[in-house]
Parts: C-alpha cells; structure tokens; sequence
C-alpha cells in the first residue's frame, strides 16, 4: 500500500506543516516527504522561526516554488538553487549586487517555468531582462510596475516564440515609437494562450493590437485601456472583431477594462468571438444590444462581471441566473425580488462566487424573504456570497436581506463551503444567537463585511464573537474607527 | 464496441470500448493490438478492485479528458471533491489504497487525483502519532533521529 510515488501524489495536495507532520512518521515517510516541505519555499522577514542556515543550504536544491519577498538577511541559498520550477520576486530590488544574483538564479534554473516580476517600479537590469529571454524553459511570465526600455522590450519579444502566459501590468515602456517592429520574429506568439495587458504608458492602442492579432492560440485576454485614453484614440471595434473571426478564433476569455466600450461594441463582440466563456466587462455601458448578443453563449458561460454597468437590470441578471448551467462567478448590480420567478428556479447550481444586490424587500411579507433564501440555499458550492450594496447612497438600507434567524436565515443551513459573506451598505439587527449560528453552521467561514448591527455599542459587542472564532470583520465600523482596529486579514484572506 | 478485461483472479468484465479507455494503459493497448476479441489481461488489479474502477470509468464515461495541465498550483486544492466520487471513496482503508494503486498502474489520472485527495484530507490535522495509528505505520526513528527532525524542521511547523 505505501508506494513512494503515491505518497509523492498526495503531498501535492498537503502544506508545509502537514507535510512536516508526514516527515516525522517513519523512515520510509521521512525520505518521500521532507524533500517536499522544501518544495514551497518563501523568503521574508516577518518569520519567527526561520531554517538553519545549513539546512538552507542542504535543501536549496529541493525549492521548486520560491517566493522572494521584502527580506532584511542575506539570502546565500539562492546561489544553490538549481532546481526551480517558479520564481516570485515581489520586493523592491535596489543594489546591483542583488540583481546580479537573481539573473545568475534565473540562468542557472534551466527548468524555471514561470516568473513572477514585482519591483517596486524599479527597472530590472539589462543583464536581468536577458537572462530571463534566454531561459528556455520559462513559459510563463508576469511583470507588475516596471520601467522598460527598448533593449528589454526587445528582448521580450525575442522570448515571444515560446511563451504561453504574458501578463504585462502597470509596466511602462520608453519610447516604443522608436521601436521599428512589433512583429515578433518567427512568426509571432505561436504559443500564447493567455494575455494580460495592462500597459501603464509608453504603449499605444494600436501597437498593443498589433501584438494581440499575433497570438493565434489566444484563449484569455485581460485588457484595459490606462495606456490609450491619454491619447484619445477609441476602440478600435472593427478591427477587433475582424481579429475575433480570422487571427484568434480561439479567444473565449475577456476581461476588458475599458469605460468607453459601448453597448453598440460589446455587442459587435460578443457576435464576432465564436464561443465565450467568461465576460468580465466591469464598468462599461453593457446594455441590452450587448445582452442579446449574450444569449448564444450562456451555455457556455462560467463567469460573468457586469458590475457598474448602468444599463444592466435587474430582470436581466434573473435571465442570466435561469439560463447559464455552467455559471460558476457573476457579479452584477442588482435583482429585485419582483423579478424573481418561484416556479423558475436558478439553474447555476455550480456557483462558488455571486455579487447582487438583492433587493425589493423593504416592508415585505417574511415569505419573499424566505423564498429568496431557499434559492440561495440551493447553492451548495458557495464560497463568496455578496448581497449588500456598494450604491454610496445606501448607507442603512433596508431593502436588502436581512439575516436574522427570526427571519428564516437558517434556511441558509446547507451552504457549507461558505467562506466570505458581504452585507454592507444594509441595515442589520443582529444579535448574540444570529451571529453564533453562522459561525456554527457554516465551518468555514473567515470573512464578514458589513455592519452587524445600526448601534455602535451592539457592534462592539457583538464582534467578540466573531473574533473570538477567527472570523475577520470588514467594514463594521465607519471608516475613520476601522483604521484604529488592528485586523489580521491576512490570515482570513489564506483559506487555504 | 465492447471490450472484455481479466483481472488477476481471472474474473472477466465486458465493458464498452469508450468506458474501457479512460483508461489511458487499455487505451494504449487496444490501439497496439487493434481490433481484437481477446481479452485485455490486468494481472496487477484483483476482481474487487477493478469492480470498482469500472464503476469510476462509467460514472465519468463523459467527463472531458484532462488535459495536463503545467500551470497548476503547487499547493493544489483537496476540498473540491464531487459528492459522487466522495461516496464512491468512502471505503475501507485498503480498498482506498488498492484503488490508488490501480488508478495509477492504469493510469486514470483524474481517480488517482480523486483517490490521493481523499487520503491527503485524512491525513490534515493530525499528527505524526494520529498518522500512525491511522495507517498502522511503525515508528522506527531512534529518540535522537527524531530530536533532530524536530530541530531542523521547527521553521515548517506554521507555514
């Protein structure tokens, strides 16, 4: 029964610490499973215990995934690890010296596949850029707030042949007018299934384009337009949906930060791309051209945001809840009771996040409240359920749900994998048992953000019990008091 | 069209081709031999076990092949388990083990993932003496052995 390679097989699915419980067991145990509390290895300062030094320097060639973060000691282990799979620096790298280290890391860690660049808004050097172009086997690279110039830009795309997953975010390139081509050599991205790009400056709309119509394996675009609005250029609609139907046919994910879409475009996008499987259209003037043009694909749809979308109603996101199977994340604005059908049920019993404003209820019969909690209820896999308001003119609304037991709250008994519920903007009134039976009957639960109650002196009260369960509380008190309270969030937000 | 497998105990199931090759090692093997009656031999997996496996295979005959997928998170998730494969897991210790086994000498990736899940979430939150007792496992560090595990491993205790 105990095969070193299925105990391999299992300790994917274990953290460190159970992994260093499985270590201590027996011989055969120990051999399979104190290589793996290496294997995920993070380096900063905020520890109270850290390895030994010799041991560091032993098992450095166990690290697969390292995490660099903010560290004040001296990190010497980093010239024995030649065995990395994924690299993550997320602190500002100031000295030469350090950065000549970490390009030696990354020339020496021929199976590196990912890299996870986060300085600071520091410039990597040259002599960095180009280790990381010439590594191989590096299919995956993630760069956040940096400067670029044309060496490194160039260098990038030499890298492009490769690559599978770009994400470019909040960097800035200097002078790209100066760049007399973005075609990538070899034929473009051949490669690249996903993109992030989220160009702070120094990249027009249209060279970004001119990288998209490249990537004829593109599943997933996230793109916003920061680095466009300056020079007052529109979307290019048509072009991007001739590249829809005949440059990446293939494109199914869309995260499309950019206000200036209209309906009238979204619309145009939705028909051009041949399967979608997520939307995420945040803040634009989605509407009603752009929901027909929904239809074809709602039975392929797994996530949707349509928040902030002024146009986007209430019977609309009932629609999408009756229609989409495979839903498993929507955000949307709101949907009123009255829009609500009892004898059509949600059919997106898959969702594990949802965001809505339920609402309608104010001065209504406890039945409508019940009814709405029984569908709810029916959302077994729900890990994130949002059901305030984020309209800044709804301070202490009571149109919302209300979620007391009183009311029928246990109704919302089954719901088990509930992990973050959010109610602010609503009026509450809860007491000692409602908020007692929450952290009784739903085990997971890290996270609550609203107001538990209208008096500050409830809220004071009540809150013990929460914290007394480990459950973080978000926004329970106005603003200005919250940021005297110290709240570890942190150690909610790992649900791990 | 179906296909037959012999287990070790020389049991014989008839099961259709497409139920059969979720099951990448029989799908290998039917390709090799091409259309054939004889029966697919798996000296390795008793009657009980393949009994099992082959209800798994049917269950999931329409699941999407997984695709390997080379961007998963180390630190993968073990709480994701569908209700049928948790009641279908929930066997006595050895079976699980057997199953583990033969999901992966017939390499059905997605019951291996299912079956290594299973045990990992038994296996969290206990400690190495809970472990033991759990799969009747011998301790056979020496007092100093484990002083000095303890010692050297002090830092992985709360990550």
């Amino acid at each position: 029964m105990d095969v070193p390679e299925i105990r391999t097989q299992i300790g994917l699915y274990l953290d460190t610490s159970e992994l260093n419980a499985c270590a201590k067991v027996c011989r055969s145990w120990y051999d399979t499973f104190f290589p793996l509390i290496w294997a995920d290895f993070e380096w900063q300062s905020d520890y109270s215990v850290y390895p030994q030094s010799k041991a560091l320097e032993q098992n450095a060639r166990h690290i697969r995934y390292l995490r660099l973060t903010d560290h004040d000691r001296p990190a010497h282990f980093l010239d024995l690890c030649a065995n990395l799979r994924d690299l993550v620096l997320m602190f500002a790298v100031h000295e030469h010296a350090q950065w000549d280290q970490i390009s030696q890391l990354v020339h020496r860690n021929k199976k590196l596949f990912s890299i996870n660049i986060s300085t600071g808004g520091l410039t990597p050097t040259t002599g960095f850029i180009q280790a990381v172009a010439q590594n191989e086997s590096i299919k995956q690279i993630e760069i956040t707030f940096s400067e670029y110039d044309r060496s490194a830009v160039t260098a990038l795309l030499d890298a492009g042949a490769r690559l599978e997953t770009l994400s470019v975010i909040g960097a800035a390139f200097e002078d790209p007018g100066s760049m007399t081509r973005w075609q990538v050599s070899g034929g473009g991205f051949p490669r690249l299934k996903s993109l992030q790009m989220c160009a702070r400056a120094g990249i027009t709309a249209r060279h970004q384009f001119e990288l998209i119509q490249q990537c004829p394996q593109l599943d997933s675009l996230t793109w916003s337009e920061d680095s466009w609005t300056e020079s007052g250029q529109s979307f290019p609609t048509t072009e991007f949906c001739q590249m829809l139907t005949h440059n990446c046919p293939n494109l199914a994910v869309f995260e499309l930060q950019i206000q200036s879409l209209t309906d009238k475009d979204l619309s145009r996008i939705l028909d051009s791309a041949r399967r979608v499987t997520s939307f995420q259209v945040f803040d634009t003037q989605f509407g009603p051209a752009a929901f027909q043009s929904l239809f074809r694909h709602f039975r392929y749809v797994t996530k949707l945001d349509l928040r902030r979308c002024p146009e986007v109603t209430s019977a609309m996101s009932q629609q999408i809840l009756e229609s989409c199977p495979g839903l498993i994340e929507f955000f949307a604005g709101y949907l009123k009771v009255q829009d609500m059908k009892p004898e059509q049920e949600w059919v997106c019993t898959g969702l594990t996040s949802i965001s809505l404003f339920i609402c309608g209820l104010r001065d209504q019969p406890p039945e409508k409240q019940e009814a709405v909690l029984r569908q709810l209820a029916k959302l077994e896999r729900i890990e994130s359920l949002t059901v305030g308001t984020f309209d800044p003119r709804d301070e202490n609304s009571r149109d919302g749900l209300d979620l007391r037991l009183s009311v029928g709250l246990s109704i919302l008994e089954p719901v088990k994998e509930l992990r973050w519920i959010c109610f602010d903007g609503l009026a509450q009134e809860m007491d000692e048992t409602d908020l007692t039976w929450m952290v009784e009957t739903w085990p997971k639960l890290c996270r609550l953000e609203g107001k538990v109650h209208t008096e500050r002196e409830r809220r004071l009260e009540l809150q013990e019990i929460l914290i007394d369960k480990g459950v973080a509380l978000v926004g329970y008190m106005d603003d200005e008091e919250e940021e005297d309270e110290d709240i570890d969030l942190d150690a909610a937000t790992n649900t791990d | 069209m179906p296909v037959t497998l012999t287990s070790l105990d020389d049991v014989k199931f008839t099961v259709d081709k497409d139920v059969a090759e979720r099951s990448i090692l029989i799908k290998n093997m039917i390709e090799d031999v091409g259309e054939s009656d004889s029966p697919i031999p798996l000296p390795n997996v008793s009657s009980a076990v393949l009994k099992k496996v082959i209800e798994y295979c049917e269950h999931h005959r329409n699941d999407p092949v997984q695709v390997q997928d080379e961007t998963d998170d180390p630190r993968k998730r073990s709480n994701d388990i569908e209700e049928w494969d948790m009641k279908f897991m929930a066997v006595d210790q050895e079976m699980l083990f057997e199953i583990i086994l033969a999901a992966n000498y017939l390499d059905i990736k997605p019951l291996l993932d299912v079956g290594c899940k299973t045990v990992a979430n038994i296996i969290k939150g206990k400690t190495p003496e809970e472990i033991r007792k759990t799969f009747n496992i011998v301790n056979d560090f020496t007092p100093e052995e484990e002083a000095q595990i303890k010692k050297e491993n002090e830092w992985a205790e709360d990550r």
